[in-house]
């Protein structure tokens, strides 16, 4: 179990040291920053003396030694809007962003996988078309446009919710909604079909043959094996919360670390980008981790070892 | 008659990880194997799965690299593999698979695929030779334009095997070839195999765990038992006296109508390449085992008789009343 | 059915006839829909009624036909007065020609790299399998918005940068399907046979997943075009003057009171073209590739 541990452990590791060379490939690649920065316009002394402060004249690999440095002393840059460390910046917003993911979160998990379920124990029926209709709307329309038209009756027409900001716990509800809907949509769907090939195997036929109570072959069968591939997407859905999180604070003009990532990309503000950047991998990773372990502990197959495996 | 290939003490070895939890083992899939193939005569190859006899038609043929041993084919050892020399040496050599419908593109007509060694090599190609071959292989020419799948099992593995023979290759290794095969048509391809060998003077290899199809069509046997041979003899005599306790046991199991002698049960686990018993391979499971089985692997060695075994009771018969 | 016959004509040489199989109905929509789609998208200079950023400054925020405006605008014109109709269909070709780029350099690009790393297995696949990780390891909007940061925007750039989008599914796919081939199945048989590799790859293994790779080009197509109107829509994708259909919501967001048709149309056209792509695929998936989830 220790050897599988720090395994995975190491493979993390590798999966962020890479995200932080991507990082400083892509920000080297791009052109002199310190021109960018400083605009085309700007004096050569200035762009010399950015340079220098930035440490910018130094050999590339000795600049990459030394971003590497900076981020594991947890230097992660100055934004360059505002000054401030862009540690500080980005984790402000963090609270604000899990107000709204966390709820979205367990919507997506409270009505996603028991309509995927429930679709697939009552394949063709009207509940399974109606389910599979509503999870096919959920994807096709992405979250601007639900949130806007969700804004456009709400908020316009009924003038029952606020339209944007973060006053009150009421100016949380249709971002939570509008990102809470297109991820149970993809859920069920995703559940439905794990269940439905999990439903179709020899096994399950042999157990209710026996003369198994239907309740039980789902409950003890059924359902545990189509756990496996499930924990797999919610575990990437965990871990993609922040990209969920993009569209949707623009939207409803959320301040969270969605919006500040828009804007930072659109003020080309590196640091800020770079530390979410970095935020994600690093959610995304642990979040793989986890479901690596439930795997090991969900899938007996993987705990016994496979023989004879060609 | 004359030795086309001569294959001397193959290795070959796989590493596997046992689970995700456990160590790095070495599965030996061959473990110091060697035989000769004749011009125009059939080595029959037997054993059950896992013993590595499609790993040895595979070394055999050239399609793997043994990690130690060689590989002669007349006299020459076999080039590396996936180069040039390798490629051309194919037009002489080839292979008659399990699954005549793996083996087959399901999106050429059989026409194309008969055709495509003749391209490959710059043999003379068209429709006629592609008929000629068909025909010999038990086909009409008419199948050339059908594809894989509107074809039976049985007409499939007959366009593998005109596919192989366009070449007009000396060896023809058969890897299972009728083990796909109903029964009834299983005794048409084995005479079609025969037929053709008998024409062509190929050597064949002819690999399958049914020691009665073996028996027909081979000129000797030699039986496997976790990646090493452990008889060899010829077929009637082998079948008739087995002198290793594993042929023995595999002899036993032939239904036979009318038999009344007692099928030999084996005990213990089924063979585990992985997780080579110490000694003799088939100790754990040999009801004849001695001390000395445990300790000492037995080597494959010639009886007065002609007879080739690896067994040390079977050269010494003593012993067992001493041990 | 004799298996060994003599030399005897056949007495019928063709295999039986197929059954032409009937469009379903939502299928066939899907696919009229897409055609009307590419048709606006192929000709659209020829069917707008005005450029798309002429302005017409009289009419400014003009609602469309059914709420009290004229034929003049049938779709309502923005706050400068341009005409909706003749931006949707500049933005419905922008959109679509980046969805295909994107969709066409992802496939290229995924099913190379899958086929290099089944052919020569060892340290390219190591490579490409790390590649593939690291792809997987970030959500791609994240990544994407990161490389619109590092490097501005160009239009070229931002479709190779969508057509990264999904490059590893077109890899594994590619990768999973030749080593399967090259072990077991024809491609080995072929291989024996004495061919070199481009034969075995080009002559039958790329033809023989081409239908799943389809399927996939299919089904990562809708996705695309989310994504590029995400980014439009952020603003970070599509820049003016060009237009497509998610900047033509991002755009019309500030006016979702006062008028809210200008940023519908073209959301509608987002989700019935979305949903006209997936249909499509998922009939494809159905009809051509069982094995695909």
């Amino acid at each position: 179990m220790l050897r599988f541990l720090t395994g995975r452990l190491l493979r993390a590791a590798l999966t962020i040291a890479m995200v932080v060379t991507f990082a400083f490939i892509v920000l080297r690649l791009s052109g002199d920053p310190a021109q960018i920065i400083m605009g085309a316009d700007a004096p050569p002394e200035a762009v010399e003396a950015f340079r220098a402060a930035w440490g910018l004249d130094a050999p590339l690999w000795q600049q990459y030694l030394r971003y590497f440095g900076a981020i594991l002393n947890g230097d992660l840059g100055r934004s360059m809007r505002d000054g401030r460390d862009a540690i500080t910046l980005v984790a402000e917003r963090i609270p604000a962003t899990l107000a709204l993911t966390i709820p979205a979160l367990v919507i997506k998990l409270s009505i996603g996988i028991p309509a995927g379920i429930l679709a697939a124990l009552h394949r063709n029926s009207l509940l399974d078309r109606l389910v599979m209709a509503l999870a096919v709307a959920g994807f096709t329309v992405p979250s601007f446009v639900l949130g806007l038209l969700l804004v456009l009756v709400f908020a316009v027409q009924l003038g029952w919710l606020p339209s944007g900001g973060q006053e009150s716990w009421r100016h949380a509800i249709l971002p939570i909604i509008t990102m809470g809907v297109g991820g149970a949509a993809v859920l069920a769907r995703f559940t439905r079909s794990a269940m439905l090939e999990v439903l179709g195997q020899s096994y399950i036929r042999t157990a209710s043959a026996k003369g198994v109570p239907w309740r039980d072959v789902v409950w003890g069968h059924a359902l545990p094996n189509a756990a496996i591939p499930t924990v797999t997407i919610v575990g990437f859905m965990v871990g993609s919360l922040i990209a969920g999180a993009v569209v949707v604070e623009s939207v409803f003009s959320w301040p969270g670390v969605g919006r500040l990532l828009v804007v930072a990309v659109a003020n080309r503000d590196l640091a800020v980008v770079q530390c979410i950047l970095l935020l994600v991998a690093g959610t995304m990773v642990a979040s793989n981790l986890v479901v690596d372990l439930l795997y090991g502990v969900l899938d007996p197959r993987l705990r016994a070892g496979k023989m004879g495996a060609q | 008659m004359s030795v086309l290939l001569q294959a001397r003490d193959l290795v070959r070895r796989y590493r596997m990880r046992r689970g995700i939890f456990g160590r790095a083992v070495e599965l030996r899939a061959v473990d110091g194997l060697s035989l000769t193939l004749e011009r125009g005569r059939t080595l029959g190859l037997v054993g059950e799965s896992g013993c590595g006899k499609s790993t040895t038609g595979r070394l055999v043929l050239g399609l793997e690299a043994p990690d130690a041993g060689q590989v002669q084919v007349d006299g020459a050892p076999m080039p590396p593999i996936g180069g040039r020399a390798w490629r051309q040496q194919r037009a002489r050599m080839q292979m008659v698979f399990q699954d005549p419908l793996g083996a087959l593109d399901r999106r050429l007509s059989i026409g194309a695929q008969v055709e495509e060694p003749l391209i490959i090599h710059g043999l003379p190609a068209g429709p006629a030779r592609v008929a000629e071959l068909l025909m010999e292989a038990g086909l009409r020419p008419d199948h050339a334009q059908r594809y894989p799948h509107e074809l039976s099992g049985g007409q499939r593995q007959r366009a593998v095997l005109a596919r192989a023979l366009a070449t007009a290759p000396e060896l023809l290794v058969c890897d299972e070839p009728i083990s796909a095969l109903d029964v009834s048509i299983q005794a048409q391809v084995m005479n079609l195999l025969m037929e053709l060998q008998a024409r062509r003077g190929m050597a064949m290899l002819f690999i399958s765990h049914d020691l009665r199809a073996v028996r027909q069509v081979s000129h000797r046997i030699a039986v496997m038992y976790l990646g090493r041979i452990v008889e060899e003899g010829e077929p009637d005599e082998v079948l008739k006296t087995p002198a290793h306790p594993y042929s023995r046991a595999l002899v036993s199991a032939i239904p036979h109508p009318g038999r009344r002698g007692r099928r030999i049960l084996l005990t213990g686990d089924p063979p585990n390449p992985a997780d080579r018993p110490s000694g003799c391979a088939f100790h754990p499971r040999c009801a004849e085992a001695v001390a000395r089985c445990r300790i000492e692997a037995p080597v494959l060695r010639p009886r007065p008789d002609g007879r080739l075994v690896a067994c040390h009771l079977a050269h010494a018969p003593l012993l067992s009343q001493v041990a | 059915m004799a298996d060994v016959s003599p030399i005897t004509p056949p007495a019928f040489t063709e295999a039986p006839k197929r059954q032409r199989s009937r469009l379903p109905l939502p299928i066939a929509f899907a696919l009229g829909w897409l055609g009307l789609m590419l048709a606006v998208a192929v000709l659209a200079d020829l069917v707008s009624p005005y450029a798309y950023t002429a302005l017409d400054l009289r009419n400014r925020l003009s609602p469309p036909i059914g709420l009290g405006g004229t034929w003049l605008h049938p779709l309502g014109t923005d706050e400068l007065g341009r005409d909706v109709l003749s931006r949707l269909i500049s933005s419905i070709r922008t959109s679509l020609l980046i969805a295909f780029g994107a969709t066409l350099i992802g496939a290229v690009v995924g099913t190379s790299l899958g086929l290099l790393a089944a052919q020569f297995r060892g340290l390219v696949e190591q490579a490409v399998m790390a590649l593939v990780d690291f792809s997987a390891s970030l959500p791609f909007l994240i990544l994407a918005l990161a490389v619109l940061a590092f490097f501005g925007n160009s239009l070229v750039l931002f479709i190779c940068l969508l057509g990264l989008h999904a490059w590893e599914r077109y890899a594994r796919i590619a990768r999973g399907l030749a080593i399967s081939a090259n072990a077991q199945g024809y491609a080995a048989a072929v291989r024996q046979l004495g061919a070199s590799a481009w034969r075995v790859q080009g002559r039958h293994v790329l033809p023989n997943i081409a239908s799943t790779l389809i399927v996939s080009m299919t089904l990562a197509f809708p996705e695309i075009i989310l994504l590029e109107s995400g980014l439009s829509f952020l603003g970070l994708g599509v820049q003016p003057p060009a237009t497509s259909l998610g900047s033509m919501v991002g755009y019309g967001r500030e006016y979702l009171t006062r008028a809210p048709w200008i940023l519908l149309s073209p959301a509608a056209i987002i989700v019935t073209t979305t949903f006209a792509v997936s249909l499509l695929g998922d009939w494809l998936r159905d009809r051509l590739d069982p094995t695909l989830s």
